[in-house]
């Protein structure tokens, strides 16, 4: 059974802020509630009060930018909307891709991608693809707006940089440069993510322009490749997928899986090698796929 | 706001209702306890078997991970608002005809599930059926009598509805 609390149920940002301010400690964000109420009910976390955000409009919006391209989910969207909308589909392909996979029909019926990100699971999926994609996040808290780089929105396990009193108000994906095309690969053989690879790569005349190369799942937070990243720079795109396994190796050496039922952290790297691999293999190939 | 009990109006299996529900109650406790309806299994409890499938609104969701005054405002339906005037459903009717189910334990999620993807896809393909239903898990059959069930009630009703 879950403790009592009392249940709150604010219509506008500014309201749901000061309820969190005043409660601090006490108090919990009700949006979708599939993580928070799995931690109630086996008493991982408590709360005496709870702020049900889902009536508050701004939070449900997601646009599409036709000026600038970027794409704006806002916090309380659950991961269906993203996964089913035309625009995501048309825009961004892989990122749909990427909400289909997460958890299971139910939870992504009903799940946010803010609640997501602020839970922190080291083994969940948006947050890899996110940080491939240097996407945003914005919160707002007492104090105001705070935007945040995803790269550093992850502090640790469970850990973000949002403070008690801040909501994620939505999720800034930036347009990626012109022929740019991206994989999001994952190893899953149970629940939840083992090994999760997100790579971007902007192709220019047979070689690779810039890539952007995300390892998740397999440490406390999802990293940036930043030192296979350079090295692939201005690689032409053959020479990079025959290379595939070698990069790979040293991208895996970069991450600091924990060993757990799921695999050895030797496993766990010899996953990550296999998956950035084919990651890198598959996009060498892709020609007229964008994301 | 409200520590003690919030009232809801919504709609249960096609019908008005009313009740008071504690904020703390758990969806599958109200339709199991309150509500009398134990059609809805409570099996992982924490979302991922599907066995507390109900549909709120047409979509699918795990009742033992929401709240009961979630409901308000909208549509329920549990197993038991499938049948009409005492006439099974198309997929009760194949989940029979096909061996869709062994101790049955799993089957309401798996035909609440079934109606909520034909809803959307009246004719899903092999791959859409099985891709779909990967968030509902069976120990008993194997799975394969549960998607030709599916299949075979996917095209009961879009022969009804031509």
């Amino acid at each position: 059974m879950i403790s009592p609390f009392v249940l709150h149920r604010p219509s506008t940002l500014d309201h749901a802020v000061s309820l969190l301010a005043e409660f601090g400690e006490e108090a919990r964000i009700l949006a979708g509630g599939t993580e928070l109420i799995l931690l109630l009910k086996t008493g991982l976390a408590s709360a005496k009060h709870l702020i049900d955000i889902k009536g508050i409009p701004e939070l449900d919006r997601m646009e599409f930018d036709e000026k600038t391209g970027a794409l704006r989910i806002g916090g309380a969207v659950t991961h269906r909307r993203v996964e089913n909308s035309s625009v995501v589909r048309e825009h961004f392909p892989v990122i749909a891709k990427m909400e289909r996979q997460v958890a299971n029909v139910r939870v992504r019926n009903i799940g946010t991608i803010g609640g997501n990100l602020s839970f922190a699971d080291p083994h969940a999926d948006p947050p890899t693809l996110l940080l491939a994609h240097e996407a945003k996040v914005k919160a707002r808290g007492v104090g105001g707006e705070k935007r945040l780089e995803v790269g550093d929105f992850f502090l640790d396990y469970y850990q973000t940089a949002l403070e008690p009193d801040e909501i994620i108000t939505e999720i800034e994906v930036p347009k990626p440069n012109e022929n740019t095309v991206a994989a999001y690969l994952r190893f899953c053989p149970g629940e939840r993510s083992v090994v999760a690879v997100a790579i971007l790569m902007e192709h220019r005349d047979g070689g690779c322009q810039n890539v952007r190369l995300a390892l998740g799942c397999v440490g406390p937070k999802p990293i940036r490749a930043f030192e296979v990243e350079e090295g692939l720079k201005n690689k032409s795109l053959d020479e990079i997928s025959a290379k595939a396994l070698d990069i790979g190796e040293q991208a895996a050496l970069l991450c600091d899986p924990a060993r757990d039922i799921w695999g050895s952290v030797e496993y766990k790297r010899q996953i990550a090698k296999t998956l950035v691999c084919r990651g890198l293999q598959e996009l060498c190939c892709a020609e007229n796929s964008r994301d | 706001m409200t520590n003690g009990s919030i009232p809801i109006r919504f709609r249960l299996n096609g019908r008005g209702y009313e009740a008071e529900v504690k904020p703390q109650e758990l969806l599958i406790d109200f339709i199991r306890d309150d509500l009398g309806l134990t059609g809805t299994k409570r099996s992982c409890d924490m979302g991922i078997c599907g066995a507390c499938t109900v549909l709120l609104n047409g979509k699918a969701v795990s009742s033992c991970s929401m709240f009961a005054f979630e409901v308000e405002g909208k549509d329920l339906l549990t197993i038991e608002g499938l049948a009409q005037g005492g006439e099974l459903h198309p997929l009760q009717q194949s989940f029979i005809e096909r061996g869709g189910f062994q101790c049955g334990y799993c089957t309401s999620g798996m035909i609440l599930s079934a109606k909520a993807l034909l809803e959307e896809k009246p004719d899903p393909s092999v791959q859409e059926i099985q891709e779909y239903m990967d968030g509902n898990i069976c120990r008993c059959t194997g799975y394969q009598m549960i998607l030709e069930s599916i299949a075979d009630a996917a095209r009961k009703m879009r022969r009804h509805s031509s």
